[in-house]
């Protein structure tokens, strides 16, 4: 049913000029619940929609809406606005041949988050936050994210794609604010800014065993508002997963957008340091640095059968032995560098957006040995743990980072004492140049990162980063 | 979708919910957008329409809320029914407010804009832009917009408010390499600058960078130009002027309420009744929105708030209410927020100094590490120039900066009296009415 009224929109298109056009339509359904302290929010919302985007005359048309009686005026508009835009320049749009592709993906989950009762969900949050109590928190946070997603794709070239997402998030977070200063710290597990995030199901939040973690965060909280400093000064620093998430979020997996690198996102995010003449010669970090773009990574935030454009998901690497040999491209800007195919990365949020070129999971491969080994390697310096602050350079190039505490360590052991307003920051290729090494599988987590901003109109994006522990020589760190 | 459609989708929420209290909100939105980069159109043109329903209810201290974007009569019963489920499932609440009733009622006319913003002037600007780009040996980037939103806010009590709005918008960019120059420009039916000459200024300014150099860290005396006055108050919005941030006590306005911690020239506020916003007069919850002091002649004032944060706080409801699944973090926001202007035009202020730093715009501001103070990090962006008068000595690059915001505003010498229309980043319809700042000791570097 709904394959064919996407395909009776892309045939109107066509009837009306469009030398290309593809349609989607997409439901979503979300849960996010929250306590804080003894309030609970509980906030549900379906959506359901459909878009479609065509080429006239070699330029872009694009239009959505929730009304799918509106197929024949929906198309209309976006015809028109690929004239307009036509009109109105001189390039023409070129697209990277693509596999004609009829075929369904649904992500791996034990138990659909949706079927589990309210009230369990929220007898985990209660007791987490109950067991913050006594610390003098002015905030003791716990939450749950479910998502479920339908997609249905048809283009005018015969690509015909269903595909159905499950995705589980979860955290707790402990905020202590010091009455006299103002002073505000907080710690979070396994990570701030929501938690944890996967294409599973309720077997997540099982796994993450929030309530066993609950009192130690609280814990530290108030501890970091006695605690000193982070010092400023150059020291060599371990890098936890969480925080390696965002590192590699940050200083490679954004300026390994093609569409950044052309351009695209001048005036809004940036552009990129990664310009075409370097691929394939220059020098991104140490030999120990290889990062790659892998939707197919089970269970990974960013993963997917298909994206946006119906190209098969497959890995590309994006760094390698510390070079960089690859982009994020799409059909377009893979056809605009005279790539042979597209790295298979646009995406789109929600049926009302046109697909961009985004992240996947863009992941960092793993090294050898654990963490008391890396602890070993490192001698004296500090542990950096869980994002707090982030800013970075407009093109990528450099990078200034707070974290929630540093631990201290000293002769490869990790002595109990810990710091606040610990940040670290510094030039992109002089910091992937000094990983020294980094953990194996062992201590490898594929980090979910549910709030990726891009575009304009502004698209959330999920992406997911695989992370290890890494070693790094002489950082700046403090400040 | 007109105001009936949207009157009757409230009204079949209303007559399907049996609880005590209940409140809906409906929003309609169609946003027409051109996205232009390297001298091309890209990523569309676009045009969305969307249209959200969300309803809460209440029953004694228990409240519960469901959205749907989907208004099918199936979807609104279904959207009801899980606002009881997550009603019967809530803690009861620790503090209990009074719904707006009938009388809180307000309608307001559509803003019509389509005299000053239409297709054939949106056209124009994108044809004006690459002209000039071209002309000039420069690429050609920005956006070009067109917001329409209809609100109706309604509830059991009879309260039932519409309005209706349009907003224009237009990033205008020119750039080579690493040199950058932008503008941006907001219309409403009281603000309509003149796209021409913005576009004729920014290539003057690209012009002049010819070769960019390294601005080593230091102390400096710079003046902030709008866009980057709209980025510091955007940030301190977020730490300092909610409802939210009071209660955790790390607003720095509402832990200081009432000291005067600033120079006299200072004042900031939240108003809506600025001809030249598009403001909505009533917030998601209906109550009407008032003008807000955060900073009234250098000294403290208070934090916007919904009704529920100001039941807790003993404070007059500000009328800031955001939607439902907002309601409680950050749950207010100011979006209207206008700092007022001084008694000297910009170029007077800069004619007469004699060595110092502008700075058009900040980029990826953060200031999590030290929220009370804004201790913000960030980048400049868009022209860093080293002045003498009104004359550029040299041209940097983008610069990394680290100063607390609230210091900065201690150490503003003096305030523009010109001041400018900047469109939220991701509010439509908000904004930032702002001087230029000439600030002393502002911190380059990490």
């Amino acid at each position: 049913m709904m394959f064919d009224v996407l395909k009776g929109a892309v045939d109107r298109a066509l009837s009306l000029g469009a030398t290309f056009a593809d349609a989607r339509a997409k439901s979503i359904t979300t849960e996010h619940i929250s306590v804080e302290n003894d309030r609970v929010d509980v906030s549900t919302e379906n959506s359901l929609g459909w878009n479609i985007r065509v080429i006239v005359d070699g330029a872009w048309g694009f239009a959505s809406t929730y009304d799918f009686s509106k197929i024949d005026e929906t198309v209309r508009r976006a015809v028109a606005l690929a004239q307009y835009a036509s009109k109105n320049m001189k390039y023409r749009v070129k697209l990277a041949p693509v596999p004609v592709v009829k075929g369904e993906w649904v992500s791996a989950y034990e138990k659909d988050p949706f079927e589990v009762p309210l009230a369990e969900k929220l007898d985990i949050l209660k007791e987490a936050t109950a067991r913050m109590e006594g610390f003098g928190l002015v905030r003791r946070y716990g939450s749950m994210s479910f998502r479920k997603e339908e997609t249905w794709f048809v283009s005018s070239e015969g690509a015909r794609i269903y595909q159905k997402f499950i995705e589980s998030g979860a955290g707790i977070s402990a905020m202590a604010v010091d009455p006299t200063s103002g002073d505000v710290q907080t710690r979070s597990y396994p990570n701030s800014f929501g938690g944890q995030y996967m294409k599973k199901g309720w077997e997540l939040i099982k796994e993450l065993r929030l309530v066993s973690h609950a009192k130690d965060i609280a814990a530290e909280a108030k501890a970091l508002l006695s605690a000193p400093e982070l010092p400023e000064g150059r020291a060599d620093v371990i890098i936890d997963p969480y925080q390696m998430a965002l590192q590699v979020h940050e200083t490679c997996g954004h300026p390994t957008e093609l569409d950044r690198v052309l351009g695209e996102e001048a005036s809004f995010a940036g552009t990129s340091f990664l310009t075409p003449d370097k691929l394939g010669k220059f020098r991104y970090g140490s030999p120990a640095v290889s990062i790659v773009a892998d939707p197919t990574v089970p269970h990974a935030l960013g993963g997917f059968g298909y994206d946006d454009e119906g190209v098969p998901a497959h890995r590309t690497y994006l760094v390698r032995d510390g070079i960089f040999v690859g982009y994020l491209s799409s059909r377009e800007t893979a056809a605009m560098l005279g790539l042979q195919s597209s790295g298979g990365a646009m995406r789109a949020e929600g049926w009302w957006n046109i697909p961009i070129v985004r992240m996947t999971s863009v992941n960092l491969l793993p090294g050898n040995g654990s963490l008391d080994d890396l602890l070993s390697a490192l001698g004296d310096g500090y542990l950096l743990s869980t994002t707090r602050n982030w800013s970075i350079a407009d093109d990528r190039s450099n990078f200034h980072f707070g974290v929630e505490v540093a631990y201290e360590v000293k002769n490869g052991k990790l002595t109990g004492n810990i710091f606040k307003k610990a940040s670290y920051g510094g030039k992109t290729v002089e910091f992937w140049n000094s990983a020294e090494a980094f953990t194996g599988e062992e201590d490898y987590v594929v980090v979910g990162v549910p709030n990726c901003g891009k575009g304009e109109p502004m698209q959330t994006m999920r992406v997911s980063h695989g992370a290890p522990y890494g070693l790094f020589r002489g950082v700046k760190v403090g400040g | 979708m007109d105001r009936r459609d949207l009157i009757n989708i409230a009204g079949k929420v209303l007559s399907l919910s049996e609880a005590p209290q209940t409140e809906v909100i409906v929003t309609y939105s169609r946003r027409q957008l051109v996205r232009m980069a390297v001298n091309r159109i890209v990523h569309g043109p676009v045009d969305i329409e969307k249209i959200s329903v969300s309803v809460r209810v209440r029953e004694g201290q228990r409240v519960g809320y469901a959205s749907t974007e989907v208004p099918s009569d199936k979807s609104l019963a279904d959207m009801v029914e899980m606002a009881y489920y997550t009603m019967r499932n809530s803690n009861p609440l620790d503090t209990l407010w009074e719904m707006p009733g009938e009388d809180m009622s307000i309608e307001t006319d559509e803003a019509d804009i389509s005299g000053v913003w239409n297709d054939e002037v949106r056209g124009a600007i994108v044809r004006t832009l690459f002209d000039k780009a071209e002309s000039l040996g420069v690429e050609g980037h920005g956006t070009v917009s067109t917001d329409h939103m209809a609100v109706l806010v309604a509830n059991s009590e009879g309260l039932q408010s519409y309005a209706e709005g349009q907003f224009g918008a237009a990033k205008l960019m020119l750039r080579k390499d690493r040199r950058e120059v932008q503008d941006i420009l907001a219309f409403t039916p009281g603000y309509s600058p003149d796209w021409q000459a913005s576009i004729d200024r920014l290539g003057q300014n690209i012009a002049k960078m010819k070769k960019l150099a390294d601005l080593p860290p230091g102390d400096y005396n710079v003046v902030l130009g709008p866009q980057a006055v709209s980025e510091l108050l955007s940030t301190m919005a977020y730490f300092s002027f909610t409802a939210d941030a009071a209660v955790k006590g790390m607003s720095y306005v509402y832990r200081n309420k009432g000291q005067k911690l600033l120079p006299d020239h200072i004042t900031i506020m939240d108003n809506w009744r600025d001809r030249r916003f598009a403001g909505m007069p009533f917030d998601f919850e209906g109550a009407h929105r008032q003008a807000v002091y955060f900073v009234m002649r250098g000294a403290m004032g208070t934090v916007v708030n919904n009704l529920y944060f100001a039941k807790k706080m003993g404070e007059k409801p500000t009328g800031h209410a955001l939607p439902f699944d907002g309601y409680f973090s950050p749950g207010a926001f100011p979006l209207n927020v206008v700092m007022s202007g001084g008694s000297r035009h910009s170029s007077e202020i800069m004619k007469d100094l004699d060595d110092y730093i502008y700075i058009e715009g900040f980029h990826y501001v953060n200031a999590f590490l030290d929220p009370y103070t804004v201790r913000a990090t960030g980048l400049t962006r868009y022209g860093t120039y080293r002045m003498k008068g009104s004359e550029v000595v040299e041209v940097y690059d983008n610069a990394r900066f680290l100063q607390s915001f609230w210091e900065a505003l201690k150490n503003t010498v003096e305030v523009s009296s010109d001041t400018y229309l900047i469109p939220h980043p991701y509010f439509s319809g908000g904004g930032f009415i702002v001087p230029y700042l000439y600030i002393e000791n502002f911190h380059i570097g990490a």
